[in-house]
């Protein structure tokens, strides 16, 4: 069975247009970490992306989408490069970030 | 009838019931409203039919502030003003933008948009443009989807006039019993009572040398909303700041449509922009994506509406604040037009398929400023008129209102997860408040004569009069007190007909 965070990378590929490579990804993630240094922990990050999240993988993947859906609609947007990001798929390319540099 | 002045008597006088100055989109519309009745109508034209480099240079002014466009090809002396080669872009103004509203400094008109309604439809003949429910039948017939509708964002509809007043209303107006058109003379000098209560006359002057007079019992300001203020300033023989100028706001509160390629598009799914591109060729109608009132007061922010272009396109085009520079409006809309088509040839001719994205540009209100004014130079035109400075100035509110819109577009594609929104460099949040890229105006000239029932804070009274002054109306976009982001012709044709209304009340026609 994948774990939580697994479930939260699979879903961060799943990101907009062109499927954007993933070092894209992962420097979005970096540069989000860069102005919130203090989630740069695989273990917060895990947890707030999973917050009342069901854990399995289906139920986690569409359930993290209506979560981003709701960062919209609830104005929960974070600026990156000057992309304008839901909150929770910035944290997911945070984790994906951190995921990265630990190897 | 027609006049040409040069060919009249030096130091004629006409003389009329009523006098309109210029005959543009507001002059011309007035003076058809007057069509066919017994009263004598002058209508005073600077130019001829045709483009003359002499009279256009009538137009030349300098700007500050804000990088603009040079003023002399900024608008067209002839007949038919400058909607020889306006884009024809119709749409209503909003509700809102007739309200106060207590995050916009001088904000609110004087009635509300309901005022307006029946001047519209007459606006729409005027136009040649579909009324309201007929537009909404042909956009749902046409687009299969309109699907952009939201608490936060609406589809605001725009259509696309062919109307060119100097082609489509010569025969009209020259065959026209009642209705003097006198071209080639272009007023220099608007002349008082002592009292500066009354206009006893009106001063023209052509490149023939000539200068006249016209006599009237009513007389309409229609020159443009430049002209317009620059006529009152000018004419300080008797009144040191200009008529109607007593309390120092004529040129003041100058606005124009910040037009800018503000954000990029991009999509993860399927979405039909057709609606949105304004891509076809004689296109009738379109929409652009607006922001629904009560999330503009949420966020404080002035009105604006986003259009989508492909962006494989618009990465070519430059910015037409860079292409429009000569100060011939012929070569400055052809170096425009031309960089258009080499995009588009390019476009045409790579074997790529286009990019999934979308240029959102955006075009928003400006905020009442009275420090984005037009004043008085030194300088004289050719005429012997002094020449204007137009300082344009734009503030934070304008800066912050065009981020907050790529906000409020971004969460809408976001919340349908059909795709992402990335900011221009200039609105990132580490962009300098005073930054705002390479911002074009939309050649819209407005609130230079603005209105306001308080004579302290408005030059013309609700009916266009001029405070003060028995006689003296202003008709056009000068008289907006706040500019919407709707293009302006077709609110300015209807306030026009509106003022048209009153002199008839005035006059017992
Ligand atoms: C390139 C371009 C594209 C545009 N596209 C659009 C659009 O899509 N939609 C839209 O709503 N608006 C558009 N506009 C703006 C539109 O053209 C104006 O809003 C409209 O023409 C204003 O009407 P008006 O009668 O007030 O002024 P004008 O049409 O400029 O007419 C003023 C008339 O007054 C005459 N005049 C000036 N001074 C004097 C004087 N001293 N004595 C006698 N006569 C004088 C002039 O010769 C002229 O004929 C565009 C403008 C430009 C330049």
């Amino acid at each position: 069975m994948s774990s939580a965070t697994d479930v939260a990378f699979d879903d961060a590929l799943k990101f907009i247009s062109l499927s954007p490579p993933p070092g894209f990804l992962i420097n979005i993630g970096q540069r989000y970490l860069y102005r919130r240094p203090w989630e740069s922990h695989r273990g917060l990050l895990t947890g707030l992306l999973l917050n009342d999240v069901s854990l399995s993988e289906q139920g986690a993947s569409s359930e993290i989408n209506a979560k981003i859906e709701m960062d919209f609609a609830d104005s929960d947007i974070v600026e990156i490069d000057g992309w304008l990001l839901s909150l929770t798929e910035a944290r997911q390319y945070a984790l994906l970030s951190l995921s990265d540099s630990q190897g | 009838m027609l006049i040409d002045a040069r060919k009249l008597d030096d130091d004629s006088v006409l003389q009329g019931d009523i006098c309109i100055v210029g005959a543009g989109a507001a002059g011309i519309s007035i003076a058809l409203d007057w069509l066919h009745n017994s009263t004598n109508i002058i209508l005073l034209e600077s130019g001829g039919f045709d483009y003359s480099p002499d009279v256009q240079a009538l137009n030349d002014g300098q700007t500050t502030g804000q990088k603009y466009y040079p003023l002399q090809s900024s608008r067209l002396r002839q007949f038919g003003g400058t909607t020889a080669f306006w884009a024809g872009m119709c749409t209503q103004l909003d509700e809102i933008d007739f309200k106060t509203r207590d995050w916009v400094a001088d904000s609110g008109w004087a009635f509300s948009k309901s005022e307006l309604a029946s001047f519209y439809a007459r606006a729409n003949e005027i136009l040649n443009i579909m009324g309201e429910q007929k537009l909404h039948h042909y956009i749902d017939s046409k687009y299969a989807s309109r699907s952009i509708n939201s608490n936060k964002v609406w589809n605001k509809l725009w259509q696309h006039s062919n109307a060119r007043f100097g082609r489509d209303y010569r025969q009209e107006i020259v065959k026209a019993k009642n209705i003097t058109l006198v071209t080639h003379a272009s007023v220099v000098n608007i002349e008082c009572n002592s009292s500066i209560s009354k206009v006893v006359s009106l001063e023209t002057k052509n490149h023939s040398g000539k200068t006249h007079k016209v006599t009237s019992k009513k007389f309409i300001l229609a020159a443009g909303a430049i002209q317009n203020a620059r006529l009152l300033l000018a004419s300080r023989s008797q009144a040191k700041n200009g008529i109607g100028n007593d309390f120092d706001l004529v040129g003041r509160y100058f606005m124009e449509h910040l037009e800018v390629d503000s954000s990029e598009l991009w999509l993860s799914k399927p979405f039909d922009a057709s609606l949105y591109t304004r891509q076809e060729s004689r296109l009738i109608a379109s929409a652009e994506i607006a922001i629904q009132e009560k999330i503009q007061k949420q966020y404080q922010i002035l009105n604006g509406t986003v259009s989508l272009t492909p962006l494989n396109y618009a990465r070519l085009v430059k910015p037409r604040i860079q292409t429009w520079r000569d100060k011939d409006p012929r070569k400055a809309m052809r170096t425009m037009l031309s960089d258009w088509s080499a995009a588009s040839r390019i476009v045409n001719a790579k074997d790529t398929s286009p990019l999934n994205a979308y240029q959102l540009s955006t075009r928003l209100e400006q905020a009442p400023n009275r420090n984005s004014r037009i004043q008085l130079l030194n300088d004289k035109d050719s005429l012997g008129l002094a020449k204007v400075k137009l300082h344009w100035q734009l503030t934070e509110l304008e800066k912050k209102s065009l981020r907050a819109i790529q906000m409020i577009v971004a969460e809408y594609f976001g919340e349908m997860n059909l795709g992402r929104v990335k900011l221009s460099p200039f609105l990132t949040s580490d962009s300098s408040a005073n930054d705002f890229g390479d911002l074009s105006g939309g050649w819209h000239h407005m609130g230079t004569t603005k209105m306001n029932q308080d004579k302290t804070k408005g030059v013309v009274d609700t009916n266009c009069k001029v405070h003060g002054i028995a006689d003296l109306y202003i008709a056009g976009s000068s008289c907006f007190p706040t500019s919407g982001s709707a293009n302006p012709t077709l609110t300015l044709i209807a306030l026009s007909l509106r003022l048209s209304d009153h002199l008839k009340r005035d006059l017992s026609v």
